[in-house]
């Protein structure tokens, strides 16, 4: 009898911990969201050119991370297509409206569509036997294929030279996305999809097979789970994402070229994400800002910012594997949690 | 529930597997014994789908399964646990158990039976914490929960017992009998011969890729040939 009422209290304090464990936790999201939406709400306020063009820029490169950690970050699979699947969409996007006399709107859609295919045709065959340097070199190579490829479809894609966007997403309910404040609007729109489908990715099930895919995929399969499929499908959720950011970024840009699927911005966009903190929900985002903003606000010619970058990231990757993000998880929780 | 026909392989001109035949019954609780390199972990690897046996055939619940990849296998029931202490390292052990449940065998659902086992491995207290911080022996037992959360029809314990202390050792060896009552199938590897005589109820030998003996293990260990597999006694004795 007394045995069992101690045993209920020890539960009770138990339940009790982990209530307070719960909402100490829920703690830095809310003030991660609020830092957000007060960022994402300074261009609308402030009234820079500069600043919304910045913030507009900004917000689809975060998109492209928040993409790219869906596949590395979750999945722990390598992919160095990022950007490559980037500029796929932005030409995708720009070909329908230009020879099917699509509307941008529309173009989306089939856009998603194509991608998708496209990504799960060359995942499929990556993930399936290889995996980690086999598939980032896999990915390098067919981002180096369609860049070249694009670079020489003359008639198809204007070449080199790139091609000349005249239309823009127009007025949708009153709303005119073409100007420079709709189309900072368009982005953190997306931005904010991006995160949401994200975080519904690692809330669910399929989520969690991939976290569990990233630590161990021979247990997993024992468990029943289908590895190369949770990997391809990663990957190509990761890619259709990052080409919908491309076909933004034409009309933001109105103007798109093959330099958009250079290697050295794949490799740009995985050091915002280990430098941000591959994993976690707000890396991507914090990662982008350190990568895209700091040069830009302190002014670093671009030729120094790759080298400053490169050393930024060989330094987080030495001392900090699980990112920024990481690094104030352990502030936050302190000595609650043990260090790697 | 599993029957075993010819499975020979050899990696490169090493020969690990010879011949082997076998048929577990459903319900029942198996042991398999060997010393070192008879090929035990060889032939577990093969009957999971992890390595595909060069010749022969395997048939579970009655249906030829050779060649399928390890995951088909779980999702009809046919789960192994691993040597050591195998989990997702960053995950909750609660996610880790989510994990395990995701793609679990249809209507195996025991009603709730599974989860008192579950509970029966004490890992309740531990639900929040990383998988990465429990201890070797509580990890461990992760690994069976995790197997026994997708609701396997025949579980194969690859040295459950390893490292275990005789406390944990006692835990585990009352909750596989009390899963074998729950109408699972279990086949147990281990080189604790002690643990295991007083588990199961027939025990098949390996030697040097050959089944050697089949039987109740009282008769199997008196085997001269077992004896002899075993240099003289000398495991036996020690376990």
């Amino acid at each position: 009898m007394t045995e069992e009422v101690a045993r209920s209290r020890t539960q009770a304090a138990h339940v009790s911990a982990q209530k307070l464990r719960v909402k100490t936790s829920i703690l830095p999201g809310v003030v991660g969201w609020l830092l957000l939406s007060l960022l994402l709400s300074v261009p609308i306020v402030y009234h820079s050119r500069y600043i919304v063009y910045l913030g507009t820029l900004l917000a689809l490169q975060a998109a492209v991370v928040v993409s790219l950690n869906i596949v590395m970050g979750f999945a722990g699979q390598f992919a160095l297509s990022q950007s490559a699947f980037f500029g796929f969409g932005a030409y995708a996007s720009a070909l329908l409206v230009r020879d099917l006399g699509l509307d941008f709107w529309a173009s989306l859609p089939l856009t998603a569509a194509m991608t998708a295919l496209l990504a799960a045709a060359v995942g499929y065959p990556a993930m399936r036997f290889t995996g980690g340097i086999h598939l980032a070199l896999i990915t390098f190579a067919f981002g180096e294929l369609l860049r070249l490829l694009t670079a020489n479809l003359h008639d198809f894609t204007g070449g080199p030279q790139g091609m000349q966007i005249a239309y823009t997403p127009g007025i949708v309910i009153g709303f005119d996305f073409g100007s420079a404040r709709g189309l900072y609007v368009l982005a953190c729109g997306f931005l904010l999809l991006c995160l949401l489908i994200s975080i519904v990715v690692r809330c669910s099930d399929f989520g969690r097979a991939l976290f569990a895919v990233r630590d161990d995929e021979t247990l997993a399969a024992s468990l029943g789970i289908d590895v190369t499929a949770h990997k391809v499908a990663a990957f190509t959720l990761a890619s259709t994402l990052a080409a919908l950011a491309g076909a933004i970024y034409g009309v933001f840009a109105s103007f798109i070229s093959p330099e958009m699927m250079s290697a050295s911005d794949s490799i740009a966009i995985v050091g915002m994400l280990i430098v941000g903190g591959p994993g976690t929900t707000a890396g991507p985002i914090l990662g982008t800002l350190i990568f895209v903003g700091l040069p830009e606000f302190l002014r670093v010619a671009k030729n120094y910012r790759l080298l400053l970058l490169g050393i930024i990231i060989v330094a987080m990757s030495l001392y900090s594997p699980k990112g920024v993000a990481g690094d104030i998880d352990r502030l936050v929780t302190g000595a609650r949690r043990r260090g790697d | 529930m599993l029957r075993l026909q010819g499975i020979s392989h050899h990696f490169g001109g090493l020969e690990v597997l010879r011949n082997i035949e076998f048929i577990v019954a459903e319900g029942e609780l198996l042991g398999l014994i060997g010393p070192n390199g008879a090929g035990k972990t060889t032939l577990f690897n093969v009957i999971t789908g992890f390595v595909h046996p060069q010749r022969g055939r395997i048939f579970f619940r009655d249906r030829d399964v050779t060649g399928y990849p390890t995951y088909r296998l779980a999702r009809l029931g046919l789960v192994r646990t691993f040597q050591g202490a195998r989990t997702f390292a960053n995950l909750s052990v609660e996610d880790c158990l989510r994990v395990a449940r995701y793609r679990r065998v249809a209507g195996s659902d025991r009603g709730g039976e599974l989860e008192k086992v579950v509970r029966l491995l004490d890992l309740d207290k531990f639900a929040t914490g990383q998988a990465s911080s429990l201890t070797a022996g509580l990890a461990r037992l992760l690994g069976i929960a995790m197997a026994l959360s997708t609701g396997a029809r025949l579980l194969l314990l690859d040295e459950p017992a390893a490292g275990l202390n005789a406390e944990e050792t006692e835990v585990l060896q009352m909750s596989i009998r009390r899963l074998q009552q729950t109408g699972v199938t279990i086949v147990v590897v281990d080189h604790n011969l002690h643990f295991l005589m007083n588990l199961v109820s027939r025990a098949i030998v390996l030697d040097a890729g050959r089944l050697i003996a089949d039987g109740p293990p009282a008769t199997v260990t008196a085997e001269p040939r077992v004896i002899e597999a075993y240099i003289g006694g000398g495991d036996l004795a020690g376990g």
